[in-house]
């Protein structure tokens, strides 16, 4: 019995070595391409929550300003509330310690994110390492050249109070992830449509309101 | 809706402009006066019912406050009041359906800052069944931003989009499928999709681009549901909206890059797109910076990459297009380049055609010899991808490569160690090895270090041209991020080190484990090693420690000891220690010397014997005992230098079979295994089906299974014996790894020689690596090594040569340090040119000598290589100047444009109705300003350097000039535009000068 325990807690190292040759590097190599697709499994599963793993173009869009405070986010990946805290909290950090000088990209655990600063407001797009990263540096350009066609000029401000019309532009741009649209002249005239229908329904509304208010009374 | 405070604004401004033109400054005064009144009426407007922006005070109150907490702590507070309200509201049942849309947008306001809003997740779902347009809009939006596609909501949502997705108004049906995108998943596709195939024939372009982007989101989803509909797709790239087939491409790019080959009909009608688009055939609008449609080039592109990998006749269709793309796309702007960018990647990728390839090497060598970070980053990628096609590209470009490696820009040097990484041979593994190793241990980020650490590892592994060497730096990686290595490369080197090199030669490797031991006693007394090294240390002294006979077993028994009272909390280090003094112990026993037990090594064993961990109290009683052996049975049990012998276990445990049949004969009961025992709730089976019912996710429906008869099997122990796995060479004392380790042996075990097979592509290129790991040292290296030196004189000697003629003018007036300082710079690039000797190989140089007038060319190229980083390290000594960047503008430390109040600024613009804006963003004005500072600070240097150092900046400065002038033409009354909103601002109460002027500033200024 003795015997046993001991040469198996020895055994820990004894190596099955069937072919006598320098196998080993190529075991090596082996475990570490193993290895590497679990890392990238396990990144994508924590990724979606049931481990599925869209390939998006875009993880998440990310408005942060100068002072780190969140202006906007749209996330196309699935993402509990703390791990988006947490990515914003990370994010913030990295890029707006960045010298103005350097690259408008930063590898973050494994993904790549493209940020533009406008004025006091950082542009963020979280995007898978084999992108175009100068592609997105325009899509963000394209965005925000929207937006400020739509609020005239655009500032931050007008970001804080009008996030909910932010949104929509970004729907009409981005959708699942990808650029759906790039001609500017056709998301101007969407949005205008949608905003004035919005206008007339609420005329009409209130007209019919009013109508019935009349003929109730 | 109203936009009452603004209407307040447009009153207030031709007031403003009567006051601010008087030209009597007393009225002005009292017009100033005036005007304070206003603003305060007009705030107090505001806040009465709405604001300039549509909301209620309250919203507005709630953004303020927020954005002037002075704290987190401070902004937690107000968020948390603020849902505290909301849930009241909401809990209210007759909330108007306005004031509803408020709260929702308040809602997701709340939830974007962090904080937890799902109690009004489902106030949200309740709004997308209204009717009004309006109220919908905002319930889908917060609908989507609230909820993730496997909520429990989701089920409610559903119908209303079914219905939504039928509605006649295309506003209503965009949304619903805005919200498809994000909510529908792999179970409610079934749901909505025939809708969906229906709308690809809305009128309405934008709903048929909308049910594209949403069936590719399916497709994402899952592959199958979509399977049928592919031609669909192929149909919708001759849709004639460039939106609708722009948008086509999305899901066909996913297709096509899972099954490459059954699109191969597409090519001929992708290229021919391809070029239409190339050509400027699309409608104007859809060009981007003078750019014809170029996201659908980009699109285009990367699904051709796709197609034409590895297929020399697709690939033939596309060199001429692509040739033409390369030849039309700009330099000057950021998306000419994107194009270029992946043009060269397609080229890299498709079948190789030098005149493409030529194309491509000369955009990446514009894109390296930019001033840009950005294009610089985007050169070493494309570089990286050309090599794989032609390594010799990578000469050409070796000195920027360097420089880029020695870049303070962090992510430009990442991507040049991918680089670096990618072009590794043996000639150069050491070098780059080194500096990734340097790297590595500058850095803390401990994700990247991971990464790194294990490159470091494959290729030292890969191509070390020494034992020696590898040991080293196993070492050095062990060392700096031990507790990011896997625990996998530690057994590796414990493998390489027992194994040697499968060479004939014995003493070759035995001197590798006497260097290894030499080399572990030195490291041993450094503080703070990583865990994983520990064990490496303790294994490797514990077999070979004593083996070469020049370290006494005492002083290697009193180091173990050491190990393991220093990292007391670390049970596997300590059962690493006691395992090697035990083999230490016996080898001496089975030698025949005499062993005293040193008095620490005695108290170690009595402290491991009383442990709480069983591991180590085994080993701890395995040891004693074993002391108490004759020799003869000690050797036996530990024989010497047999950790690679092959070590068979009866699993089955057959020596006992005997035994157990002189038992059952005796009358014992016979042994049943778990899984056949009845009246025991069986663990294991039940976890297998409850998790097989998750993933199924239904009920089932077919009938239990029959209940076993209840046979007594024969006698085995086979199944529940767990010491089965232990021959698998994994450490026991980690439980999770172990157990973790064993399981994927026994699941890889029956395909690893697929695995094998399917290795190819990684697989080590034995034949050249044997020649390197035997004795003999590699041959070239002290040939090139001295052409290298000699090389990199001959540059030093050309260097000061060019440099002395160049500035002979001002020699008289430079102080000695300058040229100390010159000397320093010509070292740098002697050092420069070494390491691009040393990293791009000897063949390099020595082609240079070879042809001399490739080697003037590249002495004057050094000479202005240097030149340029004396002049970013000039302007990097000087702290004071911000490089001239219009987009900083913004940043409160270092904004020295004056932000005066913006009421002042309206005073100016009001007053003359010239178009002069005074100072609300001027974008010449302050480069202008700063650069003669930059010039005053640098008359020392020769002119020349420090205009090329100020140029990039510049030449930024004017396109951005050109850019913002072509904006502020098309949007006309810019500054007015800003003046109101920024009167409207007043009225909410926000000040400009207050915590934060940029909030004002124009994005795209």
């Amino acid at each position: 019995m003795w015997k046993i325990s001991s040469s198996s807690s020895r055994s820990q190292f004894r190596i099955r070595r069937s072919p006598p040759t320098a196998t080993w590097s190529l075991r090596c190599v082996e475990d570490i391409v193993f290895e590497k697709n679990c890392e990238q499994e396990r990144r994508r599963k924590s990724v979606g929550r049931f481990g599925f793993y869209f390939p998006t173009m875009i993880n998440f869009v990310l408005l942060i300003s100068r002072q780190g405070k969140v202006r906007l986010t749209k996330w196309y990946s699935t993402y509990s509330q703390k791990e988006r805290t947490k990515v914003i909290r990370e994010l913030s950090g990295v890029i707006l310690s960045r010298g103005p000088k350097l690259c408008n990209f930063v590898e973050w655990r494994g993904y790549k994110v493209v940020y533009r600063r406008y004025a006091s407001l950082y542009f963020c797009m979280c995007i898978d390492p084999d992108d175009n990263e100068l592609e997105i540096l325009e899509i963000i350009h394209h965005f925000v050249e929207i937006l400020d066609r739509y609020f005239g000029s655009v500032c931050e401000l007008d970001l804080i109070f009008n996030f909910h019309k932010a949104y929509y532009i970004l729907d009409e741009i981005l959708l699942a992830g990808e650029l759906q649209e790039s001609s500017k002249k056709t998301v101007a005239r969407l949005i205008a449509a949608q905003d004035s229908l919005v206008e007339t329904a609420k005329e009409q509304a209130s007209s019919i309101s009013n109508i019935i208010a009349q003929a109730t009374k | 809706m109203n936009n009452f405070g603004l209407d307040i604004a447009r009153l207030g401004f031709p007031y403003h402009h009567s006051a601010l033109s008087d030209p009597c400054p007393r009225v002005c005064e009292a017009k100033v006066a005036k005007l304070e009144q206003l603003k305060t009426i007009g705030r107090e407007l505001a806040m009465g019912s709405q604001g300039g922006w549509g909301q209620t005070k309250e919203f507005l109150d709630l953004v303020k406050s927020i954005g002037e907490a002075r704290s987190k702590a401070e902004e937690d507070r107000i968020v948390l009041r603020e849902i505290d309200t909301l849930r009241r509201r909401l809990a209210d049942p007759d909330v108007p359906r306005r004031r509803m849309k408020e709260y929702l947008i308040r809602l997701v306001y709340v939830e974007m800052l962090g904080h937890d809003a799902s109690f009004g997740h489902i106030h949200a779902v309740k709004m997308t069944h209204d009717e009004s347009l309006a109220v919908k809009r905002t319930g889908y939006l917060a609908v989507t931003l609230f909820l993730s596609d496997d909520h429990d909501l989701i089920i409610l949502i559903v119908n209303t989009i079914q219905k939504d997705l039928r509605s006649d108004n295309y506003l209503v049906v965009s949304a619903a499928l805005v919200a498809v995108c994000k909510l529908i998943n792999e179970e409610t596709i079934p749901a909505v999709l025939p809708q969906v195939v229906e709308l690809l024939g809305h009128p309405k372009e934008a709903v048929r681009k909308k049910a594209v982007m949403a069936l590719h989101r399916f497709y994402q989803r899952s592959p199958a549901s979509v399977a049928h509909l592919v031609s669909n797709f192929k149909k919708k790239l001759c849709d004639p909206d460039p939106g609708v087939m722009g948008a086509t491409l999305c899901p066909l790019f996913d297709l096509i890059s899972a099954d490459t080959n059954s699109y191969k009909d597409l090519i001929v009608s992708l290229i021919s797109i391809l070029k239409q688009v190339a050509e400027r055939r699309l409608p104007k609008t859809y060009d981007y910076h003078q750019m014809p449609a170029p996201f659908i080039q980009i699109k285009l592109l990367k699904i051709l990459a796709l197609l034409g990998s590895g297929d020399k006749e697709a690939s033939g269709h596309m060199y001429t297009v692509l040739g033409d793309i390369f030849r039309k796309a700009e330099h000057s702007t950021n998306i000419g380049n994107a194009i270029l960018y992946e043009c060269i990647c397609c080229v890299s990728s498709i079948y190789p055609n030098p005149k493409s390839i030529e194309a491509a090497a000369a955009a990446t060598s514009k894109f390296l010899k930019s001033e840009s970070h950005n294009l610089k980053y985007m050169g070493i990628d494309a570089l990286s991808r050309l090599i794989k096609i032609n390594p010799d590209i990578a000469e050409e470009h070796q000195l920027a490569v360097i420089d880029c490696l020695e870049d303070p820009d962090d992510t430009l040097k990442r991507k040049t160690f991918e680089l670096l990484y990618k072009m590794t041979k043996s000639t150069n593994v050491e070098v780059i090895v080194d500096r990734m190793i340097d790297y590595m241990i500058s850095i803390n980020d401990s994700h990247y270090k991971t990464e790194i650490a294990s490159r470091c590892v494959e290729l030292a592994e890969q191509y070390a041209p020494s034992n020696q060497w590898f040991i080293q730096t196993m070492n050095k990686v062990f060392e700096h991020a031990g507790d990011l290595v896997n625990i996998r490369v530690a057994h590796n080197l414990m493998r390489l080190i027992a194994e040697g090199f499968g060479g004939e030669d014995e003493s070759a490797d035995s001197q590798l484990r006497s260097s290894a031991v030499d080399s572990y006693l030195r490291i041993l007394g450094e503080p703070k090693l990583p865990s994983v090294f520990l064990q490496v240390i303790c294994w490797v002294l514990g077999e070979y420690g004593t083996a070469d006979g020049r370290y006494s077993a005492s002083y290697i028994i009193g180091k173990l000891c050491d190990v393991a009272e220093a990292h007391l909390s670390d049970d596997t280090v300590k059962a690493y220690a006691i395992s090697s003094i035990m083999k230490i112990c016996s080898f001496e026993i089975a030698a025949g010397r005499k062993l005293e037990i040193l008095p620490e090594c005695q108290s170690l064993i009595d402290e491991l014997s009383a442990s709480h961990s069983t591991d180590l109290q085994q080993r701890a009683y395995e040891l004693q005992a074993l002391l108490g052996l004759n020799s003869g049975a000690v050797e036996a049990v530990m024989p010497s230098d047999a950790s690679c012998e092959d070590f068979e276990v009866d699993r089955s445990l057959s020596f006992l079979n005997s035994f157990v049949q002189q038992s059952i004969e005796k009358g014992a009961q016979p042994y049943i295994p778990e899984n056949e025992r009845s009246g025991i709730v069986d663990i294991g089976n039940f976890k297998g089906q409850y998790q097989q019912e998750a993933s199924t996710h239904s009920l089932r429906f077919e009938a239990y299974e029959l209940p076993k008869p209840s046979v007594i099997p024969p006698p085995t122990f086979e199944p529940s014996i767990p010491l089965s796995a232990t021959t698998d060479l994994v450490p026991v004392p980690e439980p999770t790894a172990y157990t973790k380790d064993a399981h994927r042996a026994s699941t890889k075990m029956p395909s690893s020689t697929d695995a094998l097979s399917a290795d190819v592509g990684v697989r080590l290129r034995l034949d050249g690596v044997q020649k390197k790991w035997g004795k003999p040292t590699y041959s070239s290296s002290p040939s090139a090594s001295s052409s290298t030196s000699s090389a990199s004189q001959n540059a030093t000697n050309g260097l000061t040569h060019t440099d002395g003629g160049g500035g002979s003018v001002s020699l008289q007036t430079r102080e000695t340090s300058h040229d100390s300082r010159r000397q320093q710079q010509a070292e740098v690039s002697a050092e420069k040119q070494r390491l691009a000797a040393s990293l791009f190989g000897a063949s390099s140089v020595a082609k240079a000598e070879k042809k001399p007038p490739t080697a003037a060319q590249k002495a004057p190229k050094a000479a202005a290589a240097t030149k340029e980083k004396a002049a970013t390290t000039t302007t990097t000594t000087v702290p004071s100047t911000p490089p001239p960047d219009l987009l900083d503008l913004g940043d409160p430390t270092s904004s020295d444009t004056p932000l005066d109040d913006p009421f002042k600024q309206l005073e100016g613009l009001l007053g003359s109705t010239a178009a002069a804006s005074p100072g609300i963003i001027n974008p010449p004005a302050a480069p202008a300003s700063k650069a003669p500072d930059l010039m005053a600070i640098f008359t020392e240097a020769p002119t020349g350097v420090s205009h090329s150092s100020i140029d990039p900046g510049l030449s930024e400065i004017y396109s951005i000039n050109k850019s913002s002038h072509i904006v502020a033409t098309k949007k006309g009354p810019n500054s007015q535009d800003a003046l109101q909103k920024d009167a409207t601002a007043r009225q909410v109460g926000v000040t400009p000068t207050g915590n934060n002027p940029n909030l004002f500033r124009d994005l795209l200024g």
